[in-house]
């Protein structure tokens, strides 16, 4: 048996797990193009300031805040994880690099971000000190989608729109899960059930809903808390 | 041509979740990634030349997919590879090992490893798929395959396509 053959043998015993279906593959496929129950712009799952095509005269193009969120925080995740960033908020807008006024864990302090944009993904770096003066670099990147579920890369305000959300951490010292938002931290190891937790915080921009499934991301919308199968 | 998408998740779902598996390591994130996968599918509409290129483009997807879920953080109830590969009913314990060894090589020799030995894409091939150059893929065969040498054979021929392993082992 050569190499090749023997590869071959063993992992053809590799299973994908029976959730993946067509009709699984059809239902996501059809709550991200807006044609399913979940994704229905009548049902208000986003906020107005969110959809952009709720109003008729605007392009025809829908940015899933919380899809966009999903498939950014992935990349920040490892980076942002050493660097132990909490919540940030954008200080100016504008050209490739940016200086943002930053949260990391309670402490506000000033970050450089450059933006990149590579194979139709959006991306950026961010440098700044902590709280003992160490240097630290954070990174990530993502994509949103359009109506018709294609992919686009995001722009630069919607990264910085997603440096200053609410972000979650897991303690991997202590095992206990915490939300960030400004200079809050609030505890929710104690409030999963059934794997999910939800948070709701008071901002000056309104209501953020957050629905942390625990150990695996999160989603954050300023409607509703997003469901575990919306996620 | 297009598959159906009855047809794309019948014949390819098991080929693209191992494809994901070496890729990202994790279960969950490569269930994820094929999903994403097949809705690009669906949602893409686009025609393919014949059924290889379909499924060319399909790893293509799916295994950039894979390394785009790497997860903010994990849960300890998350299945880890580990055990993911010990509840797998392997044929014989070296086929456990073989998958093993693989999955715990540094992830750009198992993508690469993966793709090379159970796809049988050539290294040309592997090269676009990662967007990393020829020379990447061959250094990578290479290395991958030394690191492999307790449960590969040490001399092989017949099958290389990436015109260097032959010369190595």
């Amino acid at each position: 048996m050569t190499n090749q053959e023997s590869y071959r043998a063993a992992f053809d015993h590799i299973k994908a797990p029976d959730s993946i279906t067509a009709d699984r593959i059809r239902e996501i496929a059809a709550q991200r193009t807006g044609k399913g129950s979940i994704m229905d712009v009548n049902n208000g799952t986003f906020s107005a300031n969110k959809v952009a095509s709720m109003d008729a005269s605007a392009p025809k193009i829908r940015r899933s805040h919380r899809k966009a969120l999903r498939a950014l925080r992935p990349l920040i995740a490892a980076a942002a994880i050493m660097a132990g960033c909490g919540v940030c908020y954008a200080n100016n807008v504008g050209g490739i690099q940016r200086i943002v006024q930053i949260w990391a864990h309670g402490q506000m302090t000033t970050a450089e971000v450059t933006i990149t944009n590579d194979n139709n993904q959006t991306g950026y770096k961010m440098s700044y000190k902590d709280a003992d003066g160490k240097a630290v670099e954070v990174g990530g990147g993502g994509v949103a989608y359009n109506w018709d579920g294609s992919e686009r890369p995001l722009t630069a305000e919607e990264v910085l729109e997603d440096i200053n959300s609410p972000d979650v951490e897991l303690d991997e010292k202590s095992g206990r899960t915490y939300v960030y938002y400004m200079d809050q931290k609030i505890d929710i190891t104690d409030k999963f059930k059934n794997g999910y937790a939800y948070v709701k915080l008071n901002t000056s921009d309104g209501t953020l809903y957050v629905t942390v499934r625990q150990g695996r991301g999160f989603a954050i919308s300023s409607e509703k808390f997003i469901m575990p199968d919306e996620m | 041509m297009r598959l159906t998408l009855e047809d794309a998740v019948r014949r390819y779902r098991n080929s693209l979740y191992a494809a994901a598996l070496s890729a990202s390591q994790v279960p969950a994130d490569a269930e994820d990634a094929v999903q994403e996968a097949l809705i690009k599918y669906y949602t893409d509409n686009r025609e393919f030349k014949d059924e290889s290129d379909l499924k060319y483009w399909l790893i293509r997807i799916t295994v950039n997919k894979a390394h785009d879920l790497r997860r903010r953080f994990r849960s300890k109830g998350d299945v880890s590879w580990e055990d993911y590969i010990r509840s797998v009913d392997f044929e014989t314990p070296e086929q456990r090992s073989l998958a093993q060894e693989v999955l715990q090589l540094p992830e750009k020799y198992r993508t690469v490893i993966h793709l090379y030995y159970y796809e049988g894409y050539t290294a040309a091939e592997i090269a676009k798929i990662l967007d990393i150059t020829d020379s990447s893929v061959r250094t990578r065969l290479v290395r991958g395959r030394r690191m492999l040498r307790n449960v590969l054979d040490e001399e092989e021929t017949g099958h290389d396509k990436s015109g260097i392993i032959q010369s190595c082992f």
